[in-house]
């Protein structure tokens, strides 16, 4: 959970709306292999943002893992170009290509014969740097993969968990420090645990990097997670939808867009919108513990609040108070009424706002600030309430953006 | 106790040696030029779908002729000598070599392979730094098989005039049922199987040194 | 990494697509491939002793010579080779193959990785020394036989042995533990387990073997004539003695042909009774 909430990574509206210069750019890209009649991808134009992890997301055999080892020509395009930092790299020497390009696979593909160290150092030893910057280099990237550089420079891959393994696999391929990356299922097989915390980690490293991202995986939850911008392929990497997570939960291109995100559209929603971009109930009732009772009781009689909620001397909630606790004298305040459950910061998600709430069986969650001091309230009808108005807002930004521009489709 | 007598005969003694370092000779030289045929031949048979069968089917056709007519079949063109002996203990020990030279590449992660390959190593940096070493238990398998099946075959070239502790063997035939051919078969017989076992013991202290530890069983 | 994790992507399926189109092209080469597959080595073979006989025929033999190649030697020498190849690898298949049963059964596969490893041992003993020092025996024991084939059939059995009773547990051991967890989940009985799963299963693995004797002894049967049994090695030895080339060269295809002859008759064999879906 606090991995999700403290991963801050761009924010997904606002910047990835309008896309930057572009890194990556597919024109008309088409692979067809021999003996099959129809192309394995079919003339795919795609432009990707520097900067911005663009996911490839679609069901078995649609092309997005053959689209994606076109960029670093693994798989040779029978057509088309891949421009890439505005050079022509279609027909440059691939080995040349692929030391600028960062590659990570879902086997991590790790050379079993060679310690950590000297597989994270294969791109730098390739372009020949001197041996006491690959080392600092290494070094650097152990740690930066959250790998102590002195444990684990010189074991070797199977001594290594999976998460471990993948985790190298990340080092080893910004060793050079490549300004793009290109990643196939890099999680796929890993325990869901595991992922999730590889996933977030990569997020916040990521949010450093500002790598130009290119990734493939079949889940879409993972593709919401990960991507600035969606690309959901049809058979033959045709582009059903190329766009942002919000843009396609809300307001799915077509219906093959609407089945393959699947029911619960509006749940993972609630996975993209943060606390702090919905209105809160800020003019609750609260109390201080150092006031003394009868003021407190006074001052809960005279609103049209059933509760009040009492604050610490740093204004941190502690207990949800009523009447009745009020007019107790026995037990000192701080432990009258009902202990302050479901306490979310301004950067969770609502759908975590929602898991607290239900976890703590209470219909409303408490906002507080990074030190804790109480911010906020927020209930299930606000959670209800900011859905419904973001589906309406996009919904007629999108009518509104059809009928300005006829041609304005999103299309292969 | 006859046997000790013979073994502490010092002109058995000399010529024992001198017999098992031809013999060892007659080991080396052909396992040598097969490792660098076999390695050859294993690659190419790797590389290419269409030449794989053929070459591992010549190869193992090789080793289907008893290794008498190759023996014999080698003189009339080599001459007599090592020579023949050689040439055919050559083509004997190619095909384990060149089928575990080929199992052994295709043991090798495909990851692994596409990992090296999307990090921009062209196609030979990938053969000798990535595929060869991580065959290379299997190819040294190969070699081990292809050593021992010599060290025996090798006996045999001593019917035609080859060198080699099959001479002893071959002395101690002539001789049976006489006194004293029991204790040459024994000689060159025994003798034959040590160098087999320290061959062994050689092949395991190669792999000590030359697999790298990340991949040793 | 499993690989069973990832979906089958356009690459999967266009390699499954190209295979489909390479089995259509490999039908109609298939006729052609089949005449090769069965015709190419006896053809191969013929014309081996085509060649032999014109150039035999080319040359001007002297009287050893001519006296050493005659039709009916040959053909003496190949019956005795043939017969000692036929009767040790009967005899070694008889003793190897229930052994290398009786081995691997639950009570006594303990000890399968010991006679395994004596097996591969057993390939550093030279075929010449241990055929030469068994006939020593025959030779210098009054009670045994010390002529004719029995004490070479004995030879080459006890050079056969080990290799066959290796290969037959190796086999047998590798037949899939899970089939028979699964024979086992399904009440059957050791011996049931044994003859209806195991031992179908081991077919292969005993014709690889019957396969793999016949190559050995005819091989190893090229030295019978040291020990008085016979067979073409014969033709070969005197060739080299007598310092005449057209009568080892005639020696060593004669036996490099038959050897041939038997693979490809035992790999036929081998394929036609081998349960069709392995």
């Amino acid at each position: 959970m606090s991995d999700v909430t403290n991963s801050d990574t761009t924010s997904h509206l606002g910047e990835a709306a309008e896309p930057g210069e572009t890194m990556i750019e597919l024109q008309e890209l088409t692979k067809r292999f021999p003996g099959q009649e129809a192309p394995a991808v079919d003339r795919l134009s795609l432009k990707i943002p520097k900067g911005e992890i663009v996911v490839f997301v679609g069901p078995s055999g649609c092309g997005k893992t053959t689209s994606l080892k076109m960029i670093n020509r693994i798989i040779e395009p029978s057509s088309g170009h891949i421009i890439i930092d505005n050079e022509d790299v279609t027909t440059i020497d691939p080995n040349q290509l692929r030391r600028r390009i960062g590659y990570v696979i879902q086997q991590i593909g790790l050379f079993p014969h060679m310690r950590i160290g000297d597989n994270v150092a294969t791109v730098p030893n390739l372009l020949g740097w001197d041996k006491e910057r690959t080392r600092e280099r290494v070094d650097e990237l152990l740690d930066v993969v959250g790998l102590d550089p002195r444990t684990y420079r010189e074991r070797f891959p199977r001594e290594l968990s999976g998460g471990q393994r993948q985790r190298v696999g990340v080092a080893r391929a910004l060793a050079a420090d490549p300004p793009v990356l290109l990643m196939d299922e890099p999680f796929g097989a890993i325990d869901p645990i595991t992922r999730n915390r590889l996933q977030n980690e990569f997020l916040r490293l990521q949010g450093e990097l500002q790598k130009t991202i290119a990734f493939v995986t079949h889940d879409i939850d993972e593709a919401i997670k990960m991507g600035d911008r969606i690309a959901i392929l049809q058979e033959g990497a045709k582009l059903a939808q190329f766009a942002t997570p919000e843009e396609i939960l809300t307001n799915p291109a077509n219906e093959f867009v609407q089945d393959f995100v699947g029911t619960g559209a509006t749940l993972k929603r609630l996975k993209l919108t943060r606390v702090r971009e919905v209105e809160l109930t800020d003019d609750a009732l609260t109390g201080r513990e150092d006031e003394d009772r009868e003021t407190l009781r006074r001052r809960l009689a005279e609103s049209d609040w059933t509760a009040m909620l009492l604050l610490d001397r740093e204004e941190r909630p502690i207990r949800w108070l009523r009447t009745p606790d009020l007019r107790q004298q026995q037990r000192p305040l701080t432990e009258a009424g009902l202990p302050a459950r479901a306490i979310v910061e301004p950067q969770a998600t609502l759908s975590d706002a929602l898991e607290e709430m239900l976890l703590g069986s209470a219909g409303v969650a408490i906002v507080t600030d990074g030190r804790g001091r109480f911010q906020g309230l927020l209930d299930v009808d606000d959670i209800i309430l900011a859905i419904q108005t973001m589906r309406d807002t996009e919904a007629e930004f999108y009518r509104a953006a059809k009928l300005s521009d006829p041609d304005d489709e999103v299309s292969a | 106790m006859a046997f000790l007598e013979y073994l502490s005969d010092p002109s058995t003694q000399r010529e024992l040696i001198s017999q098992t370092l031809d013999h060892i000779y007659l080991t080396a030289v052909p396992v040598a030029i097969a490792v660098v045929l076999g390695l050859g031949l294993g690659i190419l048979a790797h590389r290419s779908p269409q030449l794989r069968s053929p070459i591992l089917s010549v190869v193992s056709t090789l080793l289907t002729i008893p290794s008498l007519a190759l023996f014999a079949i080698m003189i009339p063109i080599i001459g007599i000598g090592a020579g023949p002996a050689i040439v055919a203990l050559t083509l004997y020990a190619l095909l384990p070599i060149v089928r575990n030279t080929v199992s052994g590449l295709f043991s090798v992660d495909n990851a692994v392979i596409e990992s090296a390959k999307g990090m921009g190593m062209s196609a030979t940096k990938r053969l000798w730094k990535i595929e060869l070493p991580n065959a290379w238990p299997v190819m040294l398998a190969g070699i081990r098989v292809a050593t021992l099946l010599t060290v025996g075959i090798a006996a045999i070239a001593a019917l035609v005039g080859g060198p080699g502790l099959g001479q002893e063997i071959f002395t101690g035939i002539r001789r049976i049922p006489a006194s004293g051919s029991l204790e040459s078969l024994l000689g060159g017989t025994l003798f034959i199987i040590l160098l087999a076992v320290l061959f062994d013991l050689l092949y395991l202290a190669i792999g000590r040194v030359t697999i790298p530890r990340g991949i040793r069983e | 990494m499993s690989s069973t994790l990832t979906p089958p992507d356009a690459q999967e399926v266009a390699r499954r697509t190209q295979a489909r189109d390479e089995d259509a092209a490999l039908g109609r080469r298939a006729r052609r491939a089949r005449i090769v597959h069965y015709l190419g080595m006896p053809l191969f073979l013929l014309a081996v002793l085509l060649a032999l006989y014109l150039w035999v025929q080319g040359q001007e033999l002297d009287s050893i010579e001519a006296r050493t190649i005659t039709l009916g030697t040959l053909l003496s020498q190949t019956r005795q080779h043939i017969t000692l190849t036929l009767y040790s690898t009967v005899v070694v298949l008889l003793l190897a193959v229930p052994l290398g049963i009786f081995a691997t059964r639950p009570g006594t596969r303990r000890f399968a990785p010991a006679i395994i490893g004596l097996g591969n041992a057993g390939q550093a003993i030279p075929s010449l020394g241990l055929l030469a020092l068994l006939y020593y025996l025959f030779r210098t024991q009054p009670a045994l036989p010390s002529t004719g084939t029995f004490p070479v059939v004995v030879g080459l059995v006890a050079y056969s042995f080990l290799p066959i009773l290796r290969n037959t547990m190796v086999g047998l051991e590798q037949v899939d533990r899970f089939v028979l967890e699964a024979g086992k989940g399904m009440g059957m009985s050791q011996r049931r387990v044994l003859r209806r799963i195991e031992l179908p299963l081991a077919v292969p693995v005993i014709l690889a073997g019957v396969r793999t004797a016949l190559v050995l002894n005819v091989g190893t049967a090229a030295l019978a004539f040291l020990f008085g049994g016979g067979g073409l090695g014969q033709t070969i030895f005197s060739g080299f003695q007598l310092r005449r080339n057209v009568v080892l060269v005639t020696g060593a295809v004669l036996v490099a042909v038959l050897a041939l002859l038997v693979d490809y008759l035992a790999g036929l064999i081998e394929e036609k009774l081998t349960p069709k879906g392995l």
